[in-house]
């Protein structure tokens, strides 16, 4: 299993840089071949006194890469993070340069301001990021090549980029809130600008100075909504049985783009952007997995564990805390944990210390040039009064908390019972990833840290943010309180999430 | 199997029976997922399948005039005899070969 990327070749690899007759465009959208003889090579990067040669060298055949932990490791991949300084751009900064990957990063505190700006703050305190650089360095012995750079500002984004050089692209940084998208118009056109236009100035930049690298690009599950018909939620691209019917005729949907069906403005931006990297692939022969990613829970991952100076950030108001995070310092503080609506709404999740995993993977395992692929990034499916329930019970057998549950008035339009089923097999069969948290472990060690006197000070302070205020109607207004009840009282009704992982 | 530029010759127009030829590229996701089918019926059926990777073999693509991937192509005796353009399903491709084995 370790070795899942032995047999990729040059043709995956970001030091190889086609030379002579290469015209990517000769299939698909235009044809011209220029040489008759067109002969496919390559010069390598990093070992250019081999010449041009034919891209066929195995990962487990060449020098650059390694075993490890993860398969093949390129020696000193050069990954840059845009939006190190976030929730998963830090943590996964740390674990890159565990691993010996030379790591670099940008960002503009988009995410500090904004938390700053709705009158919360991060209940896990986080240090300034000359701090964490410092203490990163300390600790485990690892230099970010750190610059404060808005993603919007191309010119400086592009000498950056020019200056590294990097290998692998991981973007993170937008805003990840779908409340922050839904407050007015300026939230809305804000979140839009950040993410669309900065990722297609991301795709130009790569197009000049980083064509060979692989652009991780976020996006999220709630890109493809929650289909009332139950119809599994493929990786992004409907598989080759897939067909369309209609009157008597068939045609095959192998390969298409599967619906998309988001769920706020802030996921209508995710829809764009994808299809801005699915363009830009076929345009210019970038290359890209567009990862579906799960609703994000925890608080651990082991590099950040090792210093307070190194935690990442932990938000539970209502614009930027995510669902169980959210519950577990609602239980904390004592608090009803606020289920919207019925709660019957499924969703697909995934632990932090898991997604980094993934991420290593994907990292590791480059797609071919013009590659687009999507992969969704999930480890579990869960009813959102089933987390509740979750949370209520480990808090109560592990950390005596009495916990009860609230149902409040949903401030979204989203139907709050309906099936799922995901697709989930790329991750698992391809790149070798193995679920290594559960619910209730992350659950656990996210009270330990919550139930800290200093953080549980900052949530007290915060209190307020946490009932949510904006709705999806434009209405402002607090959510109001339907029921409250006590865990465990509740039958077991609606539908049960289906995740489909198997080859 | 995989051809190349370099076997084209030997393993489809010098075959004197039938092949299914597949025409795909690494940036076509319709071709990824006919990928899968052409594996296994590589194993179920009684005919000979090559993959011919179009942006690595630019000169078969040129001399075939291969202007959209996935091209399923069927050559007999060397002759290439029917093509379809474009994803389709196993079924699809069942019924090809079915015609092609007549
Ligand atoms: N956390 C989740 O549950 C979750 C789930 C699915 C997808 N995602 C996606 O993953 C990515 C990272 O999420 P996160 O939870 O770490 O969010 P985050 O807000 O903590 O991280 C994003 C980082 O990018 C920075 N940033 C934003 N705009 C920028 C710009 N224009 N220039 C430079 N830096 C900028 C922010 O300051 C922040 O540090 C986001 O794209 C998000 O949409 C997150």
């Amino acid at each position: 299993m370790a070795c899942i990327n032995a047999k990729k070749t040059c043709w995956n690899c970001p030091a190889a840089k086609f030379k002579g007759n290469v015209d990517f465009t000769a299939c698909g959208q235009s044809r011209n071949i220029e040489a008759e003889n067109a002969q496919i090579m390559i010069e390598c990067r990093r070992r250019p006194g081999l010449g041009h040669f034919e891209p066929t060298i195995t990962f487990e055949d060449c020098p650059e890469w390694e075993e490890g932990d993860y398969g093949y490791m390129l020696k000193n991949m050069k990954v840059m993070i845009l939006g190190i300084d976030g929730y998963l751009g830090w943590a996964l900064a740390l674990k890159l340069g565990k691993l010996g990957c030379k790591v670099s990063g940008v960002d503009n505190y988009w995410r500090r301001d904004c938390v700053a700006e709705k009158g919360s703050h991060t209940v896990v305190p986080i240090e300034r990021m000359t701090d964490r650089l410092h203490a990163a360095r300390e600790v485990h012995g690892i230099d970010i090549n750190f610059r404060r750079i808005d993603v919007m500002d191309r010119d400086k984004l592009r000498e950056f980029m020019d200056e590294v050089k990097p290998e692998a692209i991981v973007h993170y940084a937008e805003c990840p809130s779908a409340p922050y998208s839904m407050v007015d118009a300026k939230h809305a056109i804000k979140v839009q600008e950040n993410n669309v236009l900065g990722t297609l100035g991301v795709l130009f930049i790569m197009k000049d100075i980083a064509p060979e690298a692989s652009l991780i690009k976020l996006g999220t599950m709630g890109e493809y909504g929650a289909p009332l018909t139950g119809r599994p939620l493929f990786e992004g691209i409907f598989p080759s049985d897939a067909a369309l019917e209609w009157k008597g005729r068939k045609w095959s949907l192998g390969g298409e783009l599967t619906p998309r069906d988001p769920v706020s403005f802030y996921h209508c931006s995710k829809v764009q952007d994808t299809f801005n990297v699915y363009e830009a692939c076929k345009y210019w022969w970038l290359r890209s997995y567009d990862i579906m990613q799960g609703v994000i829970y925890g608080v651990h991952t082991d590099e950040i564990a090792t210093d307070p100076r190194l935690k990442t950030r932990f938000d539970m108001d209502e614009w930027f805390g995510t669902v169980v995070n959210r519950f577990v310092a609602q239980a904390v503080l004592g608090m009803p944990l606020t289920i919207y609506g019925r709660g019957e709404q499924i969703r697909a999740f995934i632990a932090l210390d898991d997604a980094m995993q993934c991420m290593v993977r994907l990292i590791f395992s480059p797609p071919e040039p013009g590659q687009y692929d999507v992969v969704n990034q999930v480890s579990g499916l869960f009813k959102v009064s089933d987390i509740a329930e979750a949370v209520a019970r480990v808090g109560k057998e592990k950390f005596g908390l009495e916990i009860k549950i609230q149902r409040i008035e949903n401030p979204r339009v989203e139907s709050e019972k309906h099936p799922l089923e995901v697709v989930s097999k790329k991750l698992p069969n391809e790149f070798g990833f193995e679920q290594g948290v559960t619910l209730e472990k992350e659950v656990e060690r996210m009270f330990e840290v919550l139930l800290q006197p200093e953080v549980k000070k900052r949530l007290e302070e915060k209190k307020h943010t946490i009932m949510p205020k904006t709705r999806w109607s434009g209405m402002k207004k607090e959510s109001g309180t339907l029921e409250v009840y006590e865990p465990g009282s509740k039958e077991k009704e609606g539908f049960e999430g289906v995740l489909r992982r198997g080859a | 199997m995989e051809v190349t530029d370099k076997t084209f010759k030997q393993e489809v127009e010098n075959y004197d029976w039938v092949v299914l030829v597949d025409f795909w590229g690494s940036w076509c996701p319709p071709c990824k997922t006919i990928e899968e089918v052409i594996a296994r019926l590589e194993k179920e059926v009684d005919v000979k399948i090559c993959s011919v990777n179009v942006n690595r073999n630019p000169i078969t693509a040129k001399k075939y005039d291969i202007y959209g991937v996935p091209t399923l192509a069927i050559f007999r005796n060397g002759k290439e005899e029917e093509r379809s353009v474009g994803s389709v399903t196993e079924g699809q491709i069942l019924e090809m070969l079915e015609r092609a084995n007549k």
